[in-house]
């Protein structure tokens, strides 16, 4: 039953996006027969280091969704504290209801039913555009970030490169 | 079946267009094109999480009616900022035409050279001066080409010798058709500070190899499999093949013919005249360019340029082995030139028949003098300078090569004096090989280590006897000491012993 009430929300989502999609990120289904798994395509955001980047990730939603998050992964390289070595996005937002057990976050900045497919990408838009390294994922980006911009900006220089060449 | 889709673009307002699901992307692309004046290459569609891939179907992609695609256009430009000109390679590929040649490329080219007669030479002069580097990297003609490897690629593939290299070894191939090596090799041809960083590097990595036991042996390896069969196919001529054009890596490494002389001026009217190559530079033989009937004297030296960069531009990659592990952290802006350089460039006969204009031409010399305050306080200090200069056959015996040399490696004693200033390294070679020429003929240069000076010095020391310097020995004093010029000499014997 809650999977019916997920996959109508998320089809009614879909939906929406595509006649009304908003700037920044496309999505589509990366197989139509299942609606659980998105592919998304991040356009680098103006004025950022990502500018001129095209970078796909893979949206998966929970069975319960809208009561638990999504996750999201990038599959295209990625170099940014906020994104683990394997791709994955942590962000508050994505975070598992209720309060976090390290204390680092307040219980409103994490996952809450009301946050949509698109909020969640302008989150994760506006995340590139600032990466918070106050609780890396990417130990080592963070550290670039904060002590050698030049090398950190020459790393994600050579992502965004990499993102343009792979299609 | 046609529908009707939304393009939105990054920028500006979401318009409809109708398809049909059968065309390829590229087809679309081309229709948003007229509407939106970004170029297809410069296109890029994104529908359902994905980037649209040019050759694929719309129907492939499931593009459904009344769903909206973005465009987004993938970078300015080329040539302004780093991020759009690492996006501009991208571009060509998806592109279905072939990448144009810019009209008159394989003219210049390949046809042209001036400067070296080989490419090993080339690349140290271009690694000693940063400057002329710079310069052209920057000429127009020189970017252009840079800024899209696509042209650089076309121009290795339409030689046959060197695709055939590699095709034998795919690593070469590799490392010339990977657009991210191209353009670090451009990037560093352009910027002096980042090309001499990578020199260090390659120089430490160089020096790590070695020290490696077994690593002077690979080093070996390294350059017999891939510098020698790239040279050897750049410097062999196809058989049956008379128009040097059909290999114009040979014209660019071997000293070029008659033909190649005749094109020379071409590139210098595409660049105009005296255009952006040799603006920047404090350039002597400027003048008679602008100066109707010279105009042959002064056009092959902006040819020099396009054609050298080009050289490091398209071979760097492999030919840079030797240039650059011999260069180490080298790059000194040293004005003084290497006599065994000048020494090649003037016997380069390209070189030579553009001296031979020049300077059989009594006006061409003239406006030469007159454009360069040193050259002319010499000559009016040296009226006999002047005669002598405007004497064609004297002239044509300075050409000789064997004259140059000489003057070449005396230019070397003296440490570059002939000629002060900033400039391109070539004139202000030439230029001080000029002064030192119209001393060596006139009065004994300063450096001139001939026989006693009794001897060397008769004429001088006659006159000054026939104007009541009696004193032998203190006449030699002040004409070695004002280097042969009598009237330096007066004045130096007036002022009384020092």
């Amino acid at each position: 039953m809650s999977e019916g009430q997920a996959t109508l929300l998320l089809r009614k989502q879909l939906k929406e996006l595509m006649r009304n999609p908003v700037d920044g990120f496309s999505a589509g289904l990366v197989d139509d027969s299942n609606v659980f798994e998105w592919a998304i395509t991040i356009i680098g955001p103006p004025d950022t280091l990502y500018e001129g980047g095209f970078f796909n990730a893979i949206m998966s939603f929970p069975h319960n969704y809208p009561n638990n998050p999504p996750s999201v992964r990038f599959t295209s390289e990625m170099w940014h504290p906020n994104v683990y070595p394997d791709g994955r996005v942590c962000i508050s937002i994505l975070h598992a209801p209720g309060d976090d057990p390290n204390g680092y976050e307040l219980a409103s900045e994490r996952w809450s039913p009301v946050h949509t497919v698109e909020t969640i990408l302008v989150s994760i838009i506006s995340m590139l555009s600032g990466p918070n390294d106050e609780s890396p994922a990417n130990i080592d980006a963070a550290k670039e970030w904060r002590d050698s911009k030049d090398l950190f900006k020459k790393k994600v220089g050579r992502i965004v490169r990499k993102s343009q060449e792979n299609f | 079946m046609a529908i009707t889709v939304h393009i939105k673009p990054s920028t500006g307002a979401k318009f409809s267009v109708d398809v049909d699901v059968s065309q390829t992307v590229l087809e679309l692309k081309e229709k948003l094109a007229e509407k939106t004046e970004i170029p297809t290459p410069q296109q890029r569609l994104i529908y359902k999480g994905r980037v649209l891939k040019d050759e694929q179907t719309l129907q492939g992609y499931g593009l459904e009616a009344d769903h909206t695609i973005h465009l987004v256009k993938g970078g300015a430009p080329p040539g302004s900022t780093p991020a759009s000109s690492s996006a501009s390679p991208a571009a060509p590929t998806t592109s279905t035409n072939p990448p144009a040649v810019p009209p008159g490329l394989g003219g210049i080219g390949f046809g042209g050279t001036g400067g070296t007669p080989n490419l090993a030479d080339m690349q140290r002069q271009m690694t000693q001066n940063p400057q002329l580097m710079q310069e052209m990297m920057n000429s127009p003609a020189v970017q252009a080409m840079m800024n899209n490897p696509e042209v650089m690629r076309t121009i290795i593939s339409a030689n046959p010798q060197l695709r055939e290299v590699m095709d034998r070894n795919p690593e070469l191939n590799h490392i010339l058709n990977d657009p991210a090596t191209m353009r670090q090799m451009m990037e560093a041809a352009r910027n002096p500070e980042m090309m001499r960083e990578m020199m260090r590097n390659t120089d430490r990595a160089m020096s790590n190899i070695e020290a490696h036991p077994e690593g002077f042996n690979m080093l070996r390896r390294m350059y017999e499999n891939v510098q020698e069969p790239l040279m050897e196919a750049a410097t062999h001529r196809p058989e049956g093949q008379a128009d040097a054009a059909a290999n114009p890596f040979a014209a660019l490494f071997n000293a070029p013919g008659q033909q190649a002389g005749q094109q020379a001026p071409a590139p210098a009217a595409a660049d105009g005249g005296a255009g952006p190559n040799a603006a920047p530079l404090p350039n002597p033989w400027g003048p008679p360019s602008t100066a109707a009937g010279a105009g042959t004297g002064a056009a092959p030296l902006p040819a020099v340029n396009p054609l050298a960069g080009l050289g490091l531009g398209g071979l760097g990659g492999a030919g840079g082995f030797d240039g650059m592990g011999v260069q180490g952290g080298g790059g000194s802006l040293g004005l003084g030139m290497d006599p065994a350089q000048m020494a090649q460039m003037m016997q380069n006969p390209m070189m030579q028949q553009m001296m031979q204009q020049v300077l059989s031409n009594p006006q061409v010399i003239q406006q030469l003098i007159d454009s360069n305050p040193q050259l002319r306080t010499m000559v009016d200090a040296n009226p006999q300078m002047r005669t002598m200069l405007s004497n064609p056959e004297f002239l044509q015996q300075m050409t000789r090569p064997e004259t140059l040399q000489q003057v070449a490696q005396m230019q070397q004693l003296l440490g570059g004096a002939g000629a002060g200033g900033a400039g391109g390294m070539d004139m202000n070679a030439l230029l001080g090989g000029m002064g030192g020429l119209g001393g060596l003929g006139g009065f004994g240069a300063p450096a001139q280590p001939a026989g006693p000076p009794e001897e060397v010095y008769a004429t001088q020391i006659q006159q000054l006897q026939d104007m009541g310097f009696y004193d032998v020995q203190e006449n030699i004093r002040a004409l070695q000491a004002s280097h042969g010029n009598v009237n330096a000499a007066v004045e130096r014997l007036l002022q009384g012993p020092g």
